[in-house]
């Protein structure tokens, strides 16, 4: 079938339809770049979803458990090779990302023939400032985005239904995260994550200020969940392990 | 479907799911990186002008838990190739090696120990037992026999560890040339100037006022720096501590929820005390 272009292109076309659909009860992730570090957060689910890949790399993801467990020993085997043949200094999220990870998903996606993986993820970096820090936002089908500098201010958020990403970074400016403090970053980023949850299913509708400010307000929006969270911190970077799981009294959350 | 592409070369191979760094490594880049010799060497001629060691490491347990230090110096037959080597290495936050033998061999033994550790407990999600790191250390030191047999890369290290989830009591092993693994309940030593050491520290177990487990941290601090003097004067490979060059031992100290490393001016502190009490 697919020796006739227009078949491939509507096989291509129907396997990323199918991929979207199976994605799209999947909880957000959100990432955040603050001063202290790096924080993960989503809530928890019967399999974990926020990962440490090496010292100063971290992954958030949602999807399939057993593809998730694909793409992150991928990452974790790679960067550890960098890291043992030439120096951990040489293991970056960008050359993970580029060089790794983006063609692998690109030519697993395209492998039309065989059941598609069901990914999407966050890598991030922790740098020796907080304006050194690069998130990246990868996709099942190999493209990925990176947010750095200026444009960290936004926070990346992964969520299942594609769009609420990119209506997130589509206002400009778009709302103030607090990135000062560990624990103005925890609201930030749980505002975020309930934002984007909702954008998803519900309430497509809603807008960030429209949420409660404080991380009471935000927790009662929680329901029941429990929070996972982890923390690529910024006073380890002296130390071969920078990722850590922070507790809820430390966020004040 | 294999994921990442195999044509990609710049993809990681397929997932092994069983956390182990060395087969990785073995089956990304051949046995030499791996430090997996049995295929590699082929020749039976020793290079003793490569023959880069000699050293002296000791451990022994004080009473709030283990000490393990070892002096600077690395040699060659009688030349003195570098005065600040590092000798005591940690691995991770529960396990510290200090190595005696060939430098080239024993860092990289270090090296591959080190990522193994952390990749074991990354990629499975659980730390790795303290047997399992004892063992490690046994397997690699066991597939370095051929060097071992030609004279050119012994490594006889030492192994201070504990559990990296229980708080427990710290352990120390040390091993024979082969790899076979010994569990110290009193005291390890290694490297050419460790007979003297060894024998001062069994007649302070045996004859002393008290024991080196009884010792508390300053006490058992310049016990260490002792040792290391009295093995530099019977071993011209051993380093000492050297004050005129401010180059002090390595002392790295390990309870059952820490490891810290003693600082030079500490040493430097504790050293002179000692000097100026033995006028």
């Amino acid at each position: 079938m697919t020796e006739e272009p227009y078949r491939w292109l509507e096989a291509i076309t129907n396997r990323r339809e199918y991929i979207e659909d199976q994605l799209a009860s999947g909880t957000p992730v959100v990432a955040l770049s603050a001063e202290p570090g790096i924080l993960l957060l989503t809530v928890k689910a019967s399999t974990p979803k926020l990962f440490e890949i090496y010292d100063h790399l971290a992954l958030g993801t949602l999807g399939h458990p057993a593809d998730i467990e694909k793409v992150r020993q991928a990452a974790i085997d790679a960067a550890h090779l960098e890291g043992f043949t030439r120096s951990p200094h040489d293991v970056t999220a960008r050359r993970l990302v580029s060089y790794n990870l983006a063609p692998a998903l690109k030519n697993a996606f395209e492998q039309i023939f065989s059941a598609p993986l069901l990914f999407r993820g966050i890598l991030a970096e922790l740098g020796a400032t907080a304006a050194d820090d690069i998130l990246w936002r990868l996709d099942y089908d190999g493209s990925f985005i990176s947010q750095s500098g200026p444009d960290l201010a936004r926070g990346l958020v992964i969520s299942g239904p594609r769009g609420v990403a990119a209506d997130w970074l589509a206002p400009v400016p778009g709302p103030e995260l607090a990135r000062g403090d560990l624990k103005g970053a925890a609201v930030s980023a749980l505002k975020l994550f309930l934002w984007a949850r909702l954008r998803g299913t519900k309430d497509q509708g809603i807008e960030f200020n429209a949420l409660p400010a404080d991380a009471a307000g935000l927790k009662e929006k929680l329901g029941g969940d429990v929070l996972e969270f982890a923390l690529l911190d910024r006073a380890l970077l002296d130390q071969p392990i920078m990722y850590r799981v922070p507790t809820a009294d430390e966020l004040g959350l | 479907m294999t994921f990442p592409s195999a044509t990609n070369a710049c993809a990681a191979p397929l997932p092994t799911g069983v956390g182990d760094f060395r087969e990785l490594l073995l089956r990304t880049h051949g046995p030499v990186a791996a430090l997996d010799v049995r295929a590699a060497a082929s020749s039976s001629h020793a290079a003793s002008s490569l023959h880069v060691e000699a050293t002296t490491v000791l451990s022994f347990h004080y009473k709030g838990g283990v000490l393990i230090a070892g002096d600077r110096r690395a040699t060659a037959g009688n030349i003195v190739m570098y005065d600040r080597a590092d000798k005591v290495i940690e691995l991770d936050p529960t396990t510290v090696m200090a190595i005696a033998g060939t430098p080239a061999t024993a860092f990289e033994m270090a090296r591959t120990l080190s990522t193994s550790f952390q990749y074991y407990r990354r990629s499975q999600l659980q730390a790795l037992s303290l047997s399992a790191k004892v063992r490690a250390l046994g397997k690699l030191i066991k597939d370095n026999l051929p060097m071992t047999l030609q004279g050119v890369g012994v490594v006889v290290p030492i192994l201070a560890a504990r559990d990296p989830v229980k708080k427990t009591d710290p352990q120390l092993y040390f091993y024979d040339a082969l790899g076979a693994q010994f569990n110290a309940v009193d005291f390890a030593v290694s490297g050419s100037g460790s007979p003297a050491v060894r024998s001062v520290l069994q007649w302070i177990n045996r004859w002393g006022e008290k024991p080196t487990s009884a010792l508390d941290e300053t006490q058992a601090v310049q016990l260490a720096l002792q040792l290391l003097d009295v093995a530099a004067e019977s071993d011209t490979a051993t380093g000492g501590v050297d004050r005129r060059s401010h180059i002090f031992p390595q002392v790295k100290l390990m309870t059952s929820d820490s490891l810290r490393s003693i600082t030079p001016e500490a040493l430097r502190e504790s050293f002179v005390a000692l000097e100026a009490s033995h006028l």
